[in-house]
């Protein structure tokens, strides 16, 4: 069941109505059922997978708690185990074709097992969700969870369950005692949420998505101006996918009462790499420094460790979007491009005259643009097939193959008039450029209870609209599901 | 169950944002209606798409006919693969299989063979299944759109290949349905049995904005049009790599620029043959009994409603390589023919089997199903043939009555 389904716009009002009507020792429970119906909805095997693992990291945090000797021993056992199964669904097939590959030189071609792995939908954000209760119960951050029902929706809230945002036990669990009256406020900020967070799947993504694919499908007869197009028309879809994703995730859950991390604060208008991953995937990014930099040392052990750890960092973040080369190459690259302005913010510390110019507007709009410009690069390798088809787009985005191609034109895609975004993406581009700007400052000045009624009512009905009418016949699955 | 304070509730509502944009929604939705009910053109075919496609080039040719066509032709890429070769070859040029639905060629041959039916139209879609043939003919029926005659071909892959699982997700339905008000999507709904696809049907059956995608798409690609390239009649010329096109394209619904389907005249010294047995043997091998029933049914309804218009019927089951037909059991295909000729006869049409060995030779054949030029020539010269008997048989039965 997808956010964006009808099957989704009658399961939520169902569970809603059923949750406000009855009784508050009620909630929790159904909930839960509501959330494992949400998951056994996709593929009803993976239900004992989730609940297995569930049950496994419930006793693991009481033991780890309980124990007065080997706390960090538990703690150790289950991160290892929540990151053995996570290997096992997600990694195993990379890892059989990586060894096949690097033995083919010595052993011939090997036979390829036939183990059958379905990747389970979301065990990347609840293996994630896992350790870091985990970790938190170990070091004292958080206590063991006792209630087995509050524990077990922690991983399992379908709001939340597909594509995060990545909770924490601590901010989640306590909303769960409170014992919240339906307010109207709730409904309309969360319907607001959805209403935009659809408006940004269904109409923007998808739309692009028909262009992306068709860039994308055949790279060598695209030129250079057609893979920076295809490039940052990706970057756009997977930004609208993706916080499309997290605002409906976010809006569902407030109808409930309850509250979940904000995931997305306009990346693509950030003036620096580091500020880029404060403001994307926030969730994730603070996970990964948490759990992974703070624990390797973090900044502490000197500049080149810290550049280390970083890379290491990131490198592992491209890995955990996906089993493929190609994206961890995509996560070292980012490692590389934090490190870089790692040092560059250290060089002008030291040197506060340096490219003063960078502090002024001007100086501004260039990191931004310089930023995505960065990003771009890399989300080409991301959205390869592979790491040689990705590195031959970022060849032409170098315009190392000349400006032109065989048949001199700039643009092999602007020819594409059918269907109609091929034609109108010189346009679109620089309207969403513009849109996040008057986003970010509309959200700015004018908080939503200050915009009058009237406009609120126009604005919501103009997106009821939109969405309805304009709905693809078959939406493309969430960018972030195969995570 | 807490109780629930209705005043507070409405009192609540009354205040709600969300609540008061539904109503309005609903209020456009009702506007939207009254808007397209005043706007409605007299013949349905003049609708607009974004995703053009090859049912949509037909249906549209057609709505630009000035008389109804005498002969309706129904099938797949049997059909067209033999109407095209024999139109190109005929007319020595390349023959757009978008724009040009017209056979001068089978209406020579007709006239040759003295049949009452002297303009012809293609209605033969590649991938026209059974279920896709009555769909065609209803939009014709319920459009005032009535030929004398149809002439369809079968062939076993429509009743064995069990890809179309769902008759409602095929494009020819899509754009039936849109031509056909709302009967065809009735009908269709009406056997659906999950409960969310019965949900979608209502939602729009109710709405005038909702299930309407295409048309507001339309709407857009207009406007967007007028604004990006005012006045620019080239605005639907492709001007890039078909490789390219098409890869693009694969994902989406099936779309063309109207120069992009053509037709090449047969030539001797280049008859190249294909072999597609690989994919025929794939095909072949989905054979599912629910499928075959539910095709056979349609193509029941086919034979009923040409009975019921008074439409002169002719089946014709299409030529195939021995190869090819080597690989459909026996029992199958004579399963096939035992079917699709019974229920042809039962509704007062004529079957005819070109299928009979002697008929066509190998170097008809473009691949194991598709003739090419020269066969298409002859397949055309058997129908006028099949056409003619069908007329002779319909007097002599005038004539006893």
């Amino acid at each position: 069941m997808v956010f964006n389904s009808l099957q989704y716009l009658l399961f939520l009002p169902t569970v809603l109505v059923l949750f406000w009507l009855c009784p508050f020792k009620w909630r929790i429970p159904i909930l839960l059922v509501a959330s494992y119906i949400f998951y056994a909805s996709w593929r009803p095997i993976y239900l004992f997978l989730i609940l297995g693992m569930t049950v496994a990291n419930y006793f693991l945090g009481i033991k780890i708690a309980d124990s007065k000797d080997h706390k960090k021993a538990w703690m150790v056992t289950g991160v290892i185990g929540n990151l053995l199964t996570l290997a096992y669904f997600k990694y195993f097939y990379l890892l059989e074709e990586t060894f096949i590959w690097a033995a083919k030189p010595f052993v011939g071609e090997l036979p390829k097992l036939d183990l059958k792995i379905v990747l389970p939908l979301a065990i990347s954000f609840f293996v994630f969700e896992f350790i870091h209760y985990l970790v938190d119960v170990y070091k004292g951050k958080s206590e063991p969870v006792k209630d087995p029902l509050s524990f077990a929706l922690f991983p399992a809230f379908f709001p939340t369950q597909v594509a995060g945002p990545i909770k924490r036990v601590q901010d989640f669990l306590p909303q769960l005692k409170i014992e919240s009256k339906f307010k109207r406020e709730d409904l309309d900020q969360g319907c607001f949420l959805i209403l935009n967070g659809l408006f940004k799947k269904v109409l923007l993504a998808d739309n692009l998505a028909l262009f992306v694919t068709g860039g994308f499908s055949n790279p060598e007869l695209m030129t250079s101006l057609d893979v920076w197009i295809c490039a940052a028309a990706f970057s756009f879809q997977v930004y609208f996918d993706f916080s499309g994703y997290a605002d409906i995730a976010r809006g569902s859950a407030q109808l409930f009462g309850y509250k979940v991390p904000l995931n997305f604060k306009f990346p693509y208008l950030s003036g620096s790499i580091t500020d880029f991953w404060r403001r994307w995937h926030i969730t994730l990014g603070s996970w990964l420094r948490d759990y992974l930099y703070f624990p390797m040392g973090g900044s502490k052990n000197g500049r080149f460790r810290a550049s280390l750890n970083l890379i290491i960092t990131m490198t592992l973040c491209g890995l955990w979007h996906g089993a493929g080369w190609h994206l961890v190459a995509w996560g070292f690259y980012h490692g590389l491009l934090l490190t870089a302005h790692r040092e560059f913010s250290h060089f002008r510390e030291h040197h506060p005259k340096f490219l003063t110019v960078l502090d002024t507007k001007v100086g501004h709009m260039f990191s931004v643009a310089l930023t995505f410009a960065s990003f771009c690069v890399g989300i080409v390798i991301f959205r390869s097939d592979n790491i040689f088809i990705g590195l031959q787009m970022v060849q032409k985005m170098l315009f190392l193959n000349g400006l032109f191609n065989a048949d001199h034109n700039l643009s092999t895609i602007a020819g594409i008039n059918y269907p109609l975004i091929f034609s109108s993406i010189l346009f679109v581009l620089p309207v969403f450029w513009v849109g996040q700007l008057v986003c970010q400052e509309v959200i700015k000045r004018f908080p939503p209870t200050q915009v009058p009624q009237v406009v609120r009512v126009v604005y919501a009905t103009a997106l009821i609209f939109m969405i309805v009418a304009f709905a693809p016949d078959s939406s493309p699955r969430f960018i972030y599901y195969q995570f | 169950m807490k109780p629930i304070n209705w005043s507070a509730f409405l009192s609540g509502a009354r205040k709600s944002d969300v609540v008061l944009a539904l109503l309005l929604f609903v209020i456009v939705d009702a506007a939207v209606g009254i808007g397209f009910a005043l706007n409605q053109k007299p013949l349905a075919f003049n609708y607009d798409v974004p995703f053009r496609s090859r049912t949509w080039y037909a249906l549209t040719d057609l709505a630009q006919q000035k008389q109804t066509p005498d002969l309706v032709l129904l099938g797949a890429s049997d059909m067209t693969c033999a109407l095209y070769g024999a139109e190109a070859t005929y007319q020595k040029k390349t023959v757009s299989q978008l724009t040009n639905h017209r056979s001068t060629y089978l209406e020579s041959q007709l006239e040759k063979a003295s049949a009452p039916y002297k303009s012809t139209f293609c209605l033969a879609i590649p991938g026209e299944m059974p279920s896709d043939q009555y769909f065609m003919l209803r939009t014709l029926v319920s459009n005032k759109v009535k030929p004398k005659a149809l002439y369809c071909t079968m062939v076993p892959i429509n009743f064995v290949d069990a890809t179309l699982k769902n008759p409602s997700t095929s494009d020819v339905y899509k754009n039936a349905a849109r031509v056909n008000g709302v009967g065809i999507a009735d009908e269709i709904a009406c056997r659906k049995k999950d409960v969310f696809s019965l949900f979608d049907w209502g939602l729009s059956k109710l709405s005038s904005v909702y299930g309407h995608a295409q048309t507001f798409k339309s709407i857009q690609h207009h406007l967007v049009q007028s604004i990006c390239r005012p006045g620019d009649s080239q605005f639907e010329t492709v001007k890039m790599p078909v490789t390219m096109r098409k890869l693009a394209l694969m994902d989406l619904p099936e779309d063309f620029a109207p120069t992009e389907v053509g037709q090449d005249p047969f030539d001797p010294n280049n008859n190249v043959f294909v072999d597609n047995l690989h994919e025929y043997r794939v095909r072949y091998s989905q054979f599912s009994p629910k499928i075959w029933a539910q095709q056979l049914d349609y193509f029941k309804r086919t034979c009923e409603l040409a009975k019921a218009e008074g439409i002169d019927l002719v089946v014709g089951n299409s030529p195939l390589t021995a190869e090819n037909l080597a690989m459909v059991p026996a029992d199958t295909y004579k399963r096939y023919l035992d079917q699709v000729s019974s229920t042809v006869r039962a509704n007062g049409g004529v079957f005819v089997d070109l299928n009979l060995p002697g008929l066509f030779q190998h170097d008809d054949f473009f691949d194991s199903v598709h003739l090419n030029g020269k066969g298409g020539q002859k397949f055309l010269s058997y129908v006028a043939d099949a056409m003619s008997s069908r007329s002779l048989a319909q007097s002599a039965t005038q004539q006893t009555k």
